[in-house]
């Protein structure tokens, strides 16, 4: 709600209350979630916490079992057309038929997109030294991932959604792929969705963040209230104690003796006074790092 | 702690008892329904024919037996990096393999001759089976990465072959005789054929190991070269495709459909390859052209089953089988379990379902099409020279001068390709196959049962039933598939009434040119055939949206 409300245009994905089973595994448990128009979104969780099954929804590949996935306010499986036609996508499998050569992706994609524009098909393949020619089995994963780019943005999509874009590729594919494209992607005004268990290219591109943990959202805001909203504190007690009282926010704590370092979810102000009520010193107070946000948050 | 062998033999186990038990039961249930039916109308298998028969039962039977073994072995290739020496891992794979085959069999011809006729031979074939397996396990291994080893891997098996047929009289005959008695000679060259492959195996599976495959032959390399060459220099400049009908249509023929316009040629180029070398061996000119005819007569109806294999591949939509196509093995290949859930690169691409589907069966009629020309146009040429040099045995006259005959072939090629497509459509396929390898095999059972114990009348009433119940089965399949596609939107209503337009024409069709005298269950067996024959245009859409879809 309050996404509409910062953004003041309808979400560009907007799931509500989705629930997925395999068997018996719950992979997504009463979802809902927001993307807004525009942007870097990055979806972080641990393995098998339901990031690939999320996305799988939002492309129409998997239908919801209750709840329900609009994206550009429409039910992806019932306008695949409509939908698909907006988004260029990226696997985490790399997925490409094999037996194509470069030339023949680049044509055959070509037709099922209206807006493909062919000038800039050929720059990326030019910028990501692909040759035309050379058969999609006989690329390396880092240069599969470069072809899989290529065909998702060289139709400019209103939303390039990636899955795992950094998982298995050298520093130098993943700086080409997260350092320029995303950022341009989303300096356009385009927006990105993409899952990753690589927080620090999180924190590093992403304007807004969810936490997914065992199907369920943790956490999402933007990125700065995240950083914002999460502090280390390191208090003193006047007592020894083996376990320390709780305070108000806290999210893991560490320590021993009569001091303790606590993880606080919560405003600064406001977590000074709730140390300052159980009786504790405030020695340290720091920002966390997207990484230490999340342990802190998945492990609690 | 394990011994390596006992940690395979629990892998086989444990991983394929009841593939190994269910391709047991259907391997038996073809021929077992055949001597039944045969035994139903009174037929002595002594004859010769039937020994003609059995022998094209073996390998049928056989290779059945081997569908059920090799992926419940496993990939040799998983075993490579353990502390295994490349003999042992071959032996493992093997002999054991060798002897649950040899088994196989000989339960098989053992109940088979119980059943129907005590004089089927056992003792030859089951030992032939072990050494058929050692052969197949040469096959796989040689024909890894390259085309020289696709093609060398057939020489083991056509050498077992032509072996074979000759324990049954010569190798360019039919069969003259069984093959009651294994002599010791006979008993030499199988262990020789199991040694051989054995060595050979190795040495493959030593090469394959350390990733050094074979080298293309110079020739096919140049060849490859020249083809990739031209095929590269017409696709850079190739105007952008109109939409994206255009493009998935090109996709389908391009990966799919052209194979089984190739495989029949390939079939039909082997056939005048095996003519010629008979025609020199016997000398008999009329006699090897009527040989020939007959041989693509009966190919009209394999056709049908040619398209039916195809046809999975035609439907799957998976990009699994591309990458597993590119860099495995036969046993690779069949290990993997879901060989059709839609790919990525595929479901995502922005295409309605219905206009996928329509693509694929569009390629398939297509390719079935092709494949039907090239085959007709063979049985054509071949009836003119048969025509010229002798005149054509009646039995074979009047079958080609029916007129349903040709399209019948056409429209078969068409239901099994199609419905085979749409099976692989749904994602589902192994499933599905289960269930019907399940139904063929109690269908076997209850025919033998009713044979042995109820009276021709009850048979016969039995059978008419079963007739018409299944061919309601594929009308009311074909009817609820044309109402949920339309409630759904996935079948536009032109195309609705095309479906049935083409259903009652081909009603009428098979009335127009019935042969006389035809039994009541003929009539249920024209409204399956139509029923079928537009069941995939509804049933294709609803396949590829659950697998799309899920």
């Amino acid at each position: 709600m309050s996404n509409h409300a910062e953004t003041g245009s309808e979400p560009i994905i907007d799931i509500q209350h989705l629930t997925r089973k395999f068997d018996s595994k719950v992979a997504l448990n009463d979802l809902s979630l927001s993307v807004p128009r525009g942007g870097v979104f990055g979806l972080i969780g641990g393995n098998g916490a339901g990031k690939t099954t999320l996305i799988r929804h939002i492309l129409g590949m998997l239908k919801a079992h209750t709840g329900s996935v609009k994206v550009f306010g429409l039910d992806p499986v019932q306008n695949p057309v409509e939908v698909l036609g907006k988004i260029g996508y990226l696997s985490e499998d790399r997925d490409l038929p094999n037996w194509m050569r470069i030339h023949e992706l680049m044509r055959y994609t070509e037709g099922f997109y209206p807006k493909w524009d062919r000038a800039y098909a050929d720059e990326l393949r030019q910028d990501f030294e692909l040759d035309p020619k050379a058969r999609v089995k006989s690329l390396s994963r880092g240069q599969r991932a470069r072809a899989g780019l290529m065909v998702a943005l060289a139709h400019r999509p209103d939303l390039l959604v990636l899955d795992e874009p950094s998982s298995g590729l050298d520093p130098v594919v993943r700086r080409d792929i997260l350092g320029s494209i995303i950022r341009t992607i989303a300096d356009d005004g385009r927006t990105v969705f993409f899952s990753s268990h690589l927080l620090d290219e999180v924190e590093r591109v992403a304007d807004r963040v969810a936490i997914i943990h065992e199907g369920r959202v943790m956490l999402t805001s933007t990125m700065d209230d995240i950083k914002y909203s999460h502090r280390r504190m390191t208090l003193r007690f006047k007592q020894v104690m083996s376990h320390p009282p709780s305070l108000l926010g806290a999210l893991s704590f560490v320590g021993a003796g009569n001091e303790w370092t606590y993880v606080c979810s919560g405003d600064s102000a406001q977590l000074r006074h709730a140390a300052e009520a159980i009786g504790a010193q405030v020695l340290d107070e720091s920002t966390l790092t997207l990484d230490e946000i999340f342990v802190s948050r998945v492990a609690q | 702690m394990w011994s390596v062998a006992q940690s395979i033999l629990w892998e086989l186990y444990s991983r394929g008892r009841w593939q190994i038990l269910t391709f047991f039961l259907v391997g038996n249930a073809l021929p077992m329904m055949f001597y039944a039916a045969l035994c139903h109308h009174g037929v002595d298998l002594r004859e010769k024919e039937f020994i003609v028969l059995h022998i094209m039962f073996l390998p049928i039977v056989m290779t059945n037996f081997a569908v059920g073994i090799f992926p419940a072995q496993g990939a040799l290739s998983r075993l490579y990096t353990l502390p295994i020496a490349t003999g042992s891992i071959v032996a493992w794979h093997m002999f054991p393999g060798a002897i649950l085959m040899s088994l196989q069999v000989a339960v098989s011809l053992w109940a088979q001759g119980r059943l129907f006729y005590d004089g089927l031979p056992v003792l030859g074939p089951s030992l032939f089976a072990a050494a058929a397996w050692a052969a197949a396990q040469l096959t796989v291994s040689i024909q890894h990465r390259t085309f020289r080893g696709v093609v060398l891997m057939f020489v083991p098996i056509v050498a077992c072959f032509i072996w074979l047929l000759s324990r049954y009289g010569t190798w360019s005959s039919y069969g003259s005789h069984y093959w009651s008695h294994v002599t010791v000679g006979d008993v030499f060259a199988m262990l020789f054929a199991v040694v051989i492959s054995y060595v050979l195996t190795v040495a493959a599976v030593s090469r394959d190991r350390c990733g050094e495959g074979m080298k293309p032959l110079r020739l096919w390399a140049t060849v490859g070269r020249w083809l990739d060459e031209w095929s590269t220099g017409r696709g850079v400049n190739q105007s952008p495709f109109r939409s994206a009908v255009d493009a998935q249509a090109w996709y389908e023929w391009k990966q799919k459909g052209i194979a089984l316009p190739v495989g029949i040629a390939t079939l039909l180029a082997i056939s005048t390859i095996v003519f010629l070398v008979r025609l020199v061996a016997t000398g008999n000119a009329s006699q090897t052209v009527a040989e020939l005819y007959e041989g693509l007569i009966v190919g009209g109806w394999l056709l049908t089953f040619a398209a039916a294999t195809i046809g999975f591949m035609v439907g799957n939509t998976s990009s699994g089988i591309q990458v597993r196509h590119q860099s495995s093995t036969v046993r690779e290949l069949m290990t993997v379990s879901e060989l059709d859930c839609i790919g990525h690169f595929q479901a995502t691409m922005p295409i309605a379902t219905s206009t996928f589907a329509r693509c694929i069966l569009w390629n398939a009629g297509k390719s079935v099409m092709l494949a039907w020309a090239i085959w007709a146009s063979s049985l054509l040429l071949t009836h003119l020279m048969a025509g010229a040099a002798s005149p054509l045995p009646e039995k074979m006259q009047r079958l080609v001068a029916e007129p349903w005959y040709l399209p019948a072939t056409l429209l078969g090629a068409w239901i099994g390709m199609t419905v085979a497509a749409t099976i692989t459509m749904t994602g589902r396929s192994s499933r599905l196959i289960w269930a019907v390898a399940a139904l063929f095999v109690v269908t076997a059972c209850v025919q033998i049962a009713v044979q042995n114990l109820a009276s021709t009348q009850v048979q016969e009433l039995l059978f008419n039933v079963s007739v018409f119940v299944v061919s309601g089965l594929f009308f009311l399949a074909a009817s609820v598939a044309m109402f949920i596609a339309r409630r759904r939107n996935m079948l536009d209503r032109a195309t609705a009434i095309s479906m049935m337009a083409a259903g009652i024409m081909i009603v009428l069709l098979a009335y127009a040119t019935r042969p006389l005298g035809l039994p009541v269950v003929a009539h249920a067996v024209i409204v399956a055939v139509s029923s079928l024959s537009v069941l995939p245009v509804a049933a294709a859409p609803l396949a590829l949206a659950w697998n799309r879809h899920r």
